[in-house]
């Protein structure tokens, strides 16, 4: 994925450049520009998939960026990230198209997250997400977007496919979502009809089946690793007590 | 002793001077205008009443005086005709009987006598009769108008009156016919006045005589002490049968005047004529239109002057503070004129500084927050504290960078603008990086969990609620190298009646709150008044939740001294 940060601020586009790649999901390929020409120039090489701009910039303001952007079909995504919440400024972008429009102080977790949503809407990604199908065994028959769960299950859901790589516990959810570590296992478990640890587990153990069918050349600890169980006992663990079966044992029985 | 006999005086003083200006007015009018011009018209009208009347009375007075001067001319013409028989030889020789001869006594009759008798009956209208009658014994008696003495009823006189006959008197008697004889009796005498030879007799028409009097309308009455009384009316003249006393009414003026050479008195009674009653009424209505003038005057007058006073007063009492008009009604230049004049010039003098003040506030306010903004600019800041957040970031320093990630978050919120209500879920978030910069300060001494049991995305809150609560709690419930936990819950409201609410419990295990400043503090909260200096922050909150919620949202605090505190915010799901 290739994103260009346009940011007057060396600092700021170095540290969003650095939170960006600490992800290892992405992989993106970052391009910074500190001001809005250098950045069109940049662009007319690289063809971003995603530009994130400042508006209060040097020379070029972002908004006059991402009209030049647009015009010159050099890239369709943006991003604003801005101190100011002025409503015209919003109102601007949001007539151009632009994704989201964050403040600063930016949220690491809400950035990485859109550009994790933008990376996995891009054409190519799309469809090696939709083409690794999980075999069609009832473990897997799981659905857990249901619009009729309460907003704060649906966010505790989100939050864990969202971080199901971190060491997440309900403690983690509790101070992260405010909401109380009872509640949120009452929560899933009135819901779904199961518990926490088999929710957290299920995400993880889809994660790592996919990984483990459609990346055959993962080895099963760097799996352990990105599905965040961080050692590869505790792989095991979770895959015999919920499938009945290793890791190494599943990857035999259904990879084609 | 002294005070109890002032005060009544005071008091009514007072009372008079508490009165409206249009009573002080009306009580002026009546005792200045209405009673003086009453009293001094009824005297004016009284006065004049009987000047005219006695006027009237003079005039009548005169009238009868001129009357009675006609009468005596009559008399007097009517006794001239004696003195014309007394004078006369030829009749004093009859009488003395000179001639022997009965021939020369009938010549000298015919010849000058019968005559002068004729003529003085012709030439005198009043003269009835004349008679003569002779002391001479011899005299023939060849005419029948003188007759012989002895035919004289002298007791028709009485002595005093015997002896006027000597200088003439006037005699009037009624006869038993019920005729009156009105007649002058004198003596004639010989030639030498040394004998009387006969009386002599003029009777006259009392009728004709008395029209001296005709001037009169009114009925005159004659009488005297012997009980004569006549009464002339239009002419005629009748004898009453009643009494003097009777005749003349006793409440009306009685004009008398006595006729000397009658020995009669005339009298009348006055009757005012009609034309006296309307001058009477026209005075009425003389008095009835100065009083009118005046009143109307002393209005004008003093409308002239109150009438401005009371619209001033009007004016300014319907004036309010931020409505300060100025009076528009005309204007004189008299001392009210200035009055009014000088409280335009004050009210336009209070508007200006008002306008001023309320511009300078403004203006100050203004540049407070220019400064403010000049100072802070909130989006310089934002960027600077990105810049060393993502230093730190780019350094691995993480705990900086969330750090400064949740101070320049809670600046953010903290700035906002025109932002009265919120999420709760953003104000908990804002509480939460609160509660972050907090721990940074005090670590480990300080222990925060924030736990949702319910969903809370559609509830709304006024801005900036828990914070003044969190401040309170750090500002009053530290104990100093002493660990505290802040806790706050937000679960379902179980309470009765409150089943659509959530409740915000804000635990603290501080230093707690002393029971009588909790009383009087929940007192406050419960009542919605600003009392105490030290819960500003907790009354503000509380004013805002109960006027976004209603009064039954009002902050409740419960606290064990020494063990903690709970403050509860209650809200509602669905507003």
């Amino acid at each position: 994925m290739r994103i260009l940060i346009v940011e007057d601020e060396e600092n700021i586009a170095d540290g969003i450049a650095r939170i960006l790649k600490n992800n290892q999901e992405l992989n993106p390929h970052i391009t910074i520009s500190l001001d809005g020409q250098e950045a069109i120039k940049k662009a007319e090489y690289i063809h971003p998939d995603l530009t994130i701009t400042d508006i209060r910039m040097p020379l070029m303001s972002g908004l006059d960026l991402v009209k030049a952007l647009k015009q010159g079909k050099l890239c369709n995504k943006f991003i604003i990230l801005t101190g100011y919440d002025k409503f015209d400024y919003v109102q601007t972008a949001l007539r151009y198209g632009v994704i989201d429009y964050l403040l600063k102080p930016v949220d690491k977790e809400r950035l990485v997250e859109i550009v994790k949503d933008i990376h996995n809407s891009l054409p190519d990604n799309y469809a090696n997400e939709t083409s690794r199908k999980l075999p069609d065994i009832p473990y897997f028959q799981l659905q857990l977007n249901d619009d009729t769960y309460p907003a704060s299950l649906r966010k505790v859901i989100n939050f864990i496919n969202r971080n199901y790589m971190k060491g997440i516990s309900l403690q983690t959810l509790s101070e992260e979502l405010l909401l109380h570590s009872n509640y949120i296992s009452m929560l899933i478990n009135k819901h779904t009809g199961i518990s926490f640890t088999y929710l957290l587990d299920y995400i993880r153990i889809k994660k790592a089946a996919e990984l483990l069918l459609y990346e055959p050349d993962m080895s099963i600890t760097e799996i352990s690793y990105l599905v965040g169980y961080n050692n590869e006992r505790r792989l095991y663990y979770a895959f015999n007590n919920r499938l009945n079966c290793t890791p190494g044992h599943f990857k035999e029985l259904y990879s084609k | 002793m002294k005070r109890a006999f002032g005060n009544p005086f005071r008091t009514i003083v007072k009372k008079f001077m508490d009165l409206r200006t249009a009573f002080k007015l009306i009580i002026g009018y009546i005792l200045i205008i209405m009673i003086p011009t009453i009293i001094i018209e009824y005297s004016y009208y009284s006065q004049s009443d009987f000047i005219v009347k006695e006027r009237y009375v003079k005039n009548e007075m005169d009238a009868l005086s001129i009357s009675k001067k006609n009468f005596s001319t009559q008399l007097m013409q009517i006794e001239a005709v004696y003195q014309v028989f007394n004078s006369n030889g030829d009749l004093k020789n009859y009488l003395s009987a000179i001639n022997e001869d009965i021939a020369d006594e009938i010549y000298s009759y015919i010849k000058s006598i019968r005559p002068l008798y004729d003529y003085s009956l012709l030439s005198n209208p009043y003269i009835n009769d004349i008679e003569i009658y002779n002391y001479s014994k011899h005299a023939s008696t060849i005419s029948k108008w003188i007759q012989p003495i002895e035919k004289f009823d002298v007791y028709r006189f009485n002595i005093t009156d015997r002896h006027g006959i000597f200088k003439g008197i006037w005699q009037i008697s009624g006869n038993e016919d019920k005729t009156l004889d009105f007649s002058y009796y004198r003596n004639i005498y010989s030639t030498d006045y040394s004998r009387v030879l006969g009386i002599m007799k003029i009777r006259v028409d009392p009728s004709k005589i008395f029209n001296s009097f005709a001037s009169s309308s009114e009925t005159i009455y004659f009488y005297n002490g012997t009980g004569i009384l006549l009464q002339y009316r239009q002419g005629k003249l009748t004898v009453p049968n009643t009494s003097i006393g009777e005749l003349l009414p006793k409440n009306r003026t009685i004009l008398s005047l006595p006729l000397e050479e009658v020995n009669l008195t005339a009298a009348k009674a006055v009757l005012y004529p009609d034309a006296l009653k309307y001058q009477k009424e026209s005075l009425a209505i003389y008095v009835l239109v100065v009083f009118m003038f005046l009143s109307i005057l002393y209005f004008i007058i003093t409308f002239s002057i109150t009438k401005r006073i009371l619209s001033l007063s009007r004016h300014i009492k319907h004036s309010t503070a931020d409505r300060l008009a100025p009076v528009t009604f005309n204007t004189y230049r008299d001392e009210v004129g200035d009055l009014i004049h000088s409280y335009n010039e004050m009210i336009e003098r209070i508007n200006q500084l008002i306008h001023q003040v309320y511009q300078t506030e403004l203006q100050t306010k203004d540049a407070k927050y220019y400064a403010l903004q000049a100072q802070i600019k909130p989006h310089f800041l934002y960027n600077v504290l990105e810049n060393i957040r993502m230093c730190a970031e780019k350094n691995g320093e993480t705990e900086t960078a969330d750090m400064i990630f949740s101070l320049a978050k809670f600046m953010r919120y903290n700035f906002q603008k025109n932002r009265n209500v919120v999420h709760l879920l953003d104000e908990l978030e804002h509480a939460k990086n609160f509660l972050d910069i907090y721990k940074t300060k005090l670590k480990d001494y300080l222990h925060v969990e924030i736990a949702i049991y319910t969903e809370i995305d559609s509830v709304t809150c006024p801005f900036f609620i828990l914070q003044p609560i969190l401040e309170n709690t750090f500002k009053h419930a530290v104990i100093p190298k002493k660990v505290m936990h802040v806790l706050i819950t937000i679960r379902d409201c179980e309470e009765a009646g409150r089943e659509n609410d959530v409740r915000v419990d804000i635990f603290d295990d501080g230093l707690g709150i002393e029971a009588e400043v909790l009383v009087s503090l929940q007192q406050s909260l419960n009542e919605n008044t600003y009392v105490s200096d030290n819960h500003v922050g907790l009354e503000n909150v509380n004013h805002r939740l109960t006027s976004y919620l209603g009064k039954e949202y009002h902050l409740v605090v419960q606290s064990i001294p020494g063990e903690g505190t709970k403050v509860t915010i209650y809200l509602s799901k669905s507003k």
